[in-house]
């Protein structure tokens, strides 16, 4: 292939290779040019090689070693922190700069990532080392205060470090959000799936964890001029999204319903089950988390979207970024974002996003950052995805006049991009490493007992607790009792046949009884429960029939007591026979033989 | 404002004006004690127990001198958090309208005294009291007939003014009498100390703060001798008002055993016997039967028959209308009201306020329990299967028809003898309905029954042979609800029963509630056909029973050997 390769490359490109590698007389017609060089590399491939630069051949033995055989300049700076050269990344100024490189490098005519060539990533593992693994910069606990660099006359106060631990709280908050779910508490609009006002406000009820604290420190916002607006429930709004992306609840007629999933997971709650939410999560396209990064704008065009890649291959980066940071200890957000690149992975938007822009559809186009609006997405999607969901705890300051993922002197009129520029550091957690698959097992904790209501031994249930009882635990009771009073519910076995139709199970309404109470149940409620559960359970099948109704008793008694119709009938009862549908068919002919037509 | 930590409270207030008590609270014997004097205690299973406030209930605590301040205070203090304010607002303006009326005597007239001319002047021109306010002597005072005073405060309720009728009482026909130390047997006897006090809050030292009220006691307690209490402090002839007949012979004899009074100073006046004497005892049937529906009551007259002193209602929450009607008229003389519960089927708990007055004493039964006063009783549900022929026999019947079928489940019968034989030594009642089943039962087993056919001669001796001991188990039908004393009835196995009433459920407890020997524990079975209507209807007796806070457990035939 290097043959071919080269025969490709001009004469000028050729020409200073062959005077740094052939003795003279050296050849001076391309086809010369192109074999002599070929004979080098055959022969003494440590020539040609020792043309390079110690970053080109650190970026070949990358390719080599890496298996992938991309050649990517990105990975390269993350990784080792050199680059080959300062390119602007243009395909047509890579294709014509000179050099040995060339000789190893195939480029796309049609602006695709340029390859290491066919055939030689063999030879060059063996006369390149493997090159050094990827160092990962993590502490153990994350710093409690930032100090800004000042100017040194006028220091800057040390800005509190917030964090959010997720682990404990996110399987709390997902049981709840399943039991608002399954009590129809949750509405989303029609269009876009997203959830109303009123029911983020309903979740919000239930959210074990604050939202994010990212008010302004009151001496900072002494001297602002623009006021800062509450970001107001940001995670009861992602739970909504989640949900659907998980695969466990779906929007229906402007309702969030439970899915199999969902109701799965609600039945029998597991970190299992959440690990299959994850993977659905990853496999979603029609939430794009950059669509909450409300500065960005252009979004909703049709155009737009079209250029915009497909969301898997973003998630997947990030979720393979995750697997590689070390678990339970803090690791910086940029360092993590290095991760991505480093491990030759991205989460870019594509480059063809022209309808993005901020502030200004003509002057603020974000074409000419795709690497800004990666890294926008990713912070948005570990931050407020991820954490949501448990796999990542954060350490953050308030967002104010921070612009991350932009350049300093991009003015853009906002505050902020995401709630999420403020994020210092992020740590995986072990709940973590089980949802991204590191871990066989996880063990999720047993939900608190809360003692919040006592289950009385006269089918009441009276809360006891009123500023514990939330929303989701009003929503879970009506689901099986009713509400008689501000703290009495009663149980019933009318209201316990609803949930059993809804799909609940005795022991499930009997597990969240004892949850809530945090006592064993009263004798009686246990019996009721066993009663309607046996009672309701006392038909067994069903299946489609057909009444077909005769002329008179005696017709239908004829045909009831003839011996093949008798075969095919279930019942009979004055004019009236019952055939099974399956028995159909065979009724009909047994019908005919008697010479009636079935109508 | 006190910011203290009141979350260890024991009540929350509802906006219903509910009120709930946790009975695992360290404060809940305080908080008990304080309720018991404004609320009513509807409920009171494991856990959380349950009582109303109702104007009654507000003016039942004025009528006993709390202030709606106090009450308000009382519960702000024992209140996990804050109680609705509109609750609150309530409670203080029923308070405020008690009292706010008082009745006085003037001669041989009545005044209706308002000090408030705002209130007088609706008063007066009220469409359902301006009739009953004969004359208005100035701005604040009118006068009224003796005749009108029961039926103006009974108006006066219904229009939320309930009057502190402080008209005094005539003084019925002298009657001396003390209560025994020594039963006519030789027991020891005294009251006890609860019955004292519910006797003293009733007479309330002779003034015309007390002589009308309402004491309530759980069944078992010994309401009778509450009522032979009064009557020693008051020494006045009474006429006293029982269910039925056994009821009536039932006061008798414990009038004759526990007190000095002679037989003959003791009238029975029912069907049987129309004796008229210084303590007579009635039944409500017999003064509200009368020969057709157009006819009077023919025996109304029995509370003009004498000058008595005291009238006694016993069972007073089953009090009929005609009854009511004649006791409106008659307010200058004492009322005593004795009941287990002032829950009245027919909802009419004002007119019990209006005409026999309020409630004067009242004690939980779980005190009284925990004291050794009463039985511990122990409710058990016990499953019948219902198998072969019978259960499709059931399944093609009409609804009335599957209650029978059920309640008559043949089954039973081998169970009976199954519980028999766990209680073998005990005494025990068999409880039925259905007078089939419990002759079936009877023959089968070899044992007495005691139904409406038999005779009354047949049932004192029935009663005595059982209370002797040398008739260990004895079925009776419905007639055996009321106010049948059997003292040592450890057991009752209830085969069959309606199931509905509430009452009915309590009374048929009631007849194993008086304290027993040894450990105290008193039985309760009831038979249920599994899976059939009769054990839906016995989802009632279930939630009225651990309702009134008894143990209540489910087993199934094949637990029992």
């Amino acid at each position: 292939m290097l043959e071919h390769l080269l025969i490709d490359l001009k004469t000028d490109e050729l020409r200073p290779l062959v005077a740094a590698l052939c003795s003279k007389p050296r050849p001076a017609r391309k086809q010369e040019m192109a074999e002599a060089l070929h004979r080098v590399w055959l022969t003494a491939p440590g020539s040609l090689l020792a043309l390079l630069s110690d970053a080109e051949r650190l970026l070949l033995a990358e390719c080599a070693h890496g298996g992938s055989c991309r050649i990517n300049h990105a990975q390269l700076l993350a990784k080792h922190g050199v680059s080959v050269k300062a390119r602007s990344g243009s395909w047509y100024e890579e294709r014509n700069t000179p050099g040995a490189l060339k000789c190893f490098v195939e480029y796309s005519p049609y602006g695709d990532a340029p390859r290491l060539l066919d055939g030689v990533d063999e030879r060059l593992r063996e006369l390149l080392p493997k090159p050094p693994p990827l160092r990962i910069e993590s502490v153990a606990e994350a710093p409690p205060e930032l100090r800004p660099q000042g100017n040194g006359e006028s220091p800057h106060p040390p800005i509190p470090l917030k964090k959010h631990e997720s682990e404990s709280v996110a399987p709390v908050e997902l049981r709840r959000m399943l039991q608002l779910v399954a009590a129809d508490r949750l509405s989303v609009s029609e269009a876009t799936a997203f959830p109303t006002a009123s029911s983020v406000k309903v979740a919000a009820e239930v959210l074990v964890a604050p939202e994010l604290d990212l008010a302004m420190p009151a001496d900072v916002l002494r001297h602002r001029l623009r006021k800062t607006e509450n970001p107001g429930f940001q995670r009861a709004f992602v739970w909504h999204v989640l949900l659907q992306q998980c695969g466990w609840a779906k929007a229906k007629a402007g309702r969030l319903v439970l899915t199999p999933s969902g109701r799965a997971l609600r039945q029998d709650f597991s970190a299992a089950g959440m690990s299959k939410g994850i993977e659905a999560w990853t496999n979603d396209e029609n939430f794009d988390e950059l669509r909450r990064v409300a500065p960005i704008k252009g979004q909703g065009g049709r155009v737009s979207r079209r250029y915009v890649s497909p969301l898997q291959p973003r998630r997947r980066a990030i979720l393979e970024t995750l697997r590689i940071l070390p678990c339970g200890r803090w690791v910086a957000h940029a360092e993590a974002y290095r991760v991505l690149l480093a491990l030759g992975l991205k989460c870019d938007l594509g480059h063809q996003i022209h309808g993005l822009y901020v502030g200004d559809a003509r002057y603020g186009s974000l074409a000419y950052y795709p690497g800004g609006v990666a890294r926008v997405y990713f912070r948005q999607t570990v931050c407020e995805s991820l954490a949501t969901l448990g796999l990542v705890d954060l350490a953050y300051r308030h967002p104010h006049s921070l612009m991350p993922d932009f350049d300093h002197d991009r003015s853009f009129d906002v505050d902020y991009m995401t709630d999420y520029d403020g994020v210092r550091y992020l740590r995986v957690t072990p709940l973590g490493r089980f949802l991204l698959g590191l871990d066989a097992t996880y063990e999720l904790p047993e939900p608190p007992s809360r003692a919040i209501f006592k289950v009385l031994p006269n089918l009441e249930v009276v809360v006891t607790d009123s500023a514990a009882f939330s929303v989701a635990d009003a929503a879970q009771l009506a689901r099986f009792a009713d509400c008689k009073s501000d703290a009495v519910w009663r149980l019933g076995a009318g209201s316990i046949l609803r949930a059993l139709e809804a799909g609940d199970t005795a022991d499930g309404i009997l597990a969240l009884l004892r949850a809530g109470s945090g006592t064993e149940i009263p004798p009686t409620v246990a019996t009721l429960l066993r009663d309607t559960l046996a009672r309701a359970g006392a038909a067994v099948s069903q299946e489609p029939g057909v009444l077909v109704t005769f002329r008179d008793d005696e017709t239908a008694a004829l045909v009831a007591n003839d011996t093949a119709a008798a075969k095919t009938i279930a019942s009979h009862t004055g004019s009236v026979v019952a055939v099974r549908g399956r028995n159909l068919k065979a009724f009909q002919t047994a019908l005919r033989n008697l010479g009636i037509l079935l109508p | 404002m006190s910011h203290a930590n009141t979350t260890a409270n024991p009540l929350i207030v509802q906006s219903d004006r509910a009120i709930l008590l946790e009975v695992d609270n360290p404060r809940y014997g305080e908080a008990r004690d304080a309720l018991a004097a404004f609320a009513e205690l509807e409920k009171s299973p494991e856990h959380i127990h349950t009582y109303r406030i109702t104007s009654l209930s507000v003016w039942n605590a004025c009528a006993a001198g709390h202030s709606g301040e106090a009450i308000v205070a009382t519960i702000r203090a024992l209140s996990k958090y804050p109680p609705p304010q509109h609750v609150l607002t309530e409670i203080a303006d029923f308070a405020t309208r008690y009292g706010r009326l008082r009745m006085l005597r003037e001669g041989d007239s009545l005044l209706l005294i308002c000090e408030d001319p705002a209130l007088c002047e609706e008063l007066a021109h009220h469409e359902k009291l301006r009739d009953l306010l004969s004359q208005r002597l100035d701005e604040r005072t009118f006068r009224i007939a003796p005749i009108d005073r029961g039926r103006l405060k009974q108006a006066l309720v219904k229009v939320g003014y309930p009057a502190d009728d402080q008209a005094g009482y005539v003084e019925g026909e002298n009657l001396p009498l003390a209560l025994r130390t020594l039963t006519r047997a030789g027991e020891a006897f005294a009251p006890r100390r609860y019955q004292h006090a519910a006797a003293e809050a009733f007479h309330a030292g002779g003034t015309a703060r007390g002589g009308s009220g309402v004491v309530v006691l759980p069944c078992g307690a010994g309401k009778t001798i509450v009522g032979m209490t009064c009557m020693e402090k008051l020494q006045t002839s009474t006429l006293i008002l029982a269910t039925n007949v056994t009821a009536v012979r039932q006061w008798i004899a414990e009038i004759l055993d526990r007190t000095t009074l002679a037989e003959d100073q003791i009238g029975e006046y029912t069907g049987h016997a129309k004796e008229i004497r210084p303590v007579t005892v009635t039944t409500y049937q017999i003064l509200t039967h009368r020969a057709d529906r157009e006819a009077g009551f023919t025996h109304l007259k029995l509370f003009d028959g004498r000058n008595w002193g005291l009238i006694v209602y016993d069972e007073v929450h089953l009090l009929p209308a005609p009854i009511f009607q004649i006791t409106a008229s008659i307010q200058a003389r004492r009322r005593l009201g004795l009941t287990a519960t002032l829950v009245r089927e027919d909802g009419r708990e004002d007119d019990v306020f209006a005409l026999i007055g309020p409630k004067r004493y009242d004690i939980p039964w779980k005190l009284l329990e925990e004291q050794g006063w009463i039985a511990k009783a122990r409710c058990e549900e016990i499953r019948v299967a219902m198998r072969g022929a019978i259960r499709m026999h059931y399944a093609i019947a009409d609804k009335r028809a599957k209650f029978r079928i059920a309640s008559e489940n043949p089954r039973k019968l081998d169970l009976v003898r199954g519980l028999l034989r766990r209680h073998a030594g005990d005494r025990i009642l068999i409880l039925g309905m259905y007078l089939e089943q419990l002759h079936l039962i009877a023959d089968e087993l070899g044992i007495p029954i005691l139904t409406g056919a038999t005779g009354q001669a047949s049932r004192d001796k029935l009663y005595a042979e059982f209370r002797a001991g040398r008739t260990p188990v004895l079925a009776c039908s419905k007639i055996a609800n009321f106010s049948v004393d059997l003292p040592d009835a450890a057991v009752a196995i209830q085969v069959s029963g309606t199931f509905g009433s509430r009452q009915e459920e309590a009374q048929r407890l009631g007849r194993i509630l008086r304290p027993k020997k040894g450990e105290n524990q008193a039985h309760f079975y009831s038979l249920v056909s599994h899976e059939t209507v009769e054990q839906d209807f016995a989802m009632n007796r279930q939630l009225f029973l651990c309702e009134q806070g008894y143990e209540y457990h489910i087993a199934h035939d094949e637990d029992v050997p």
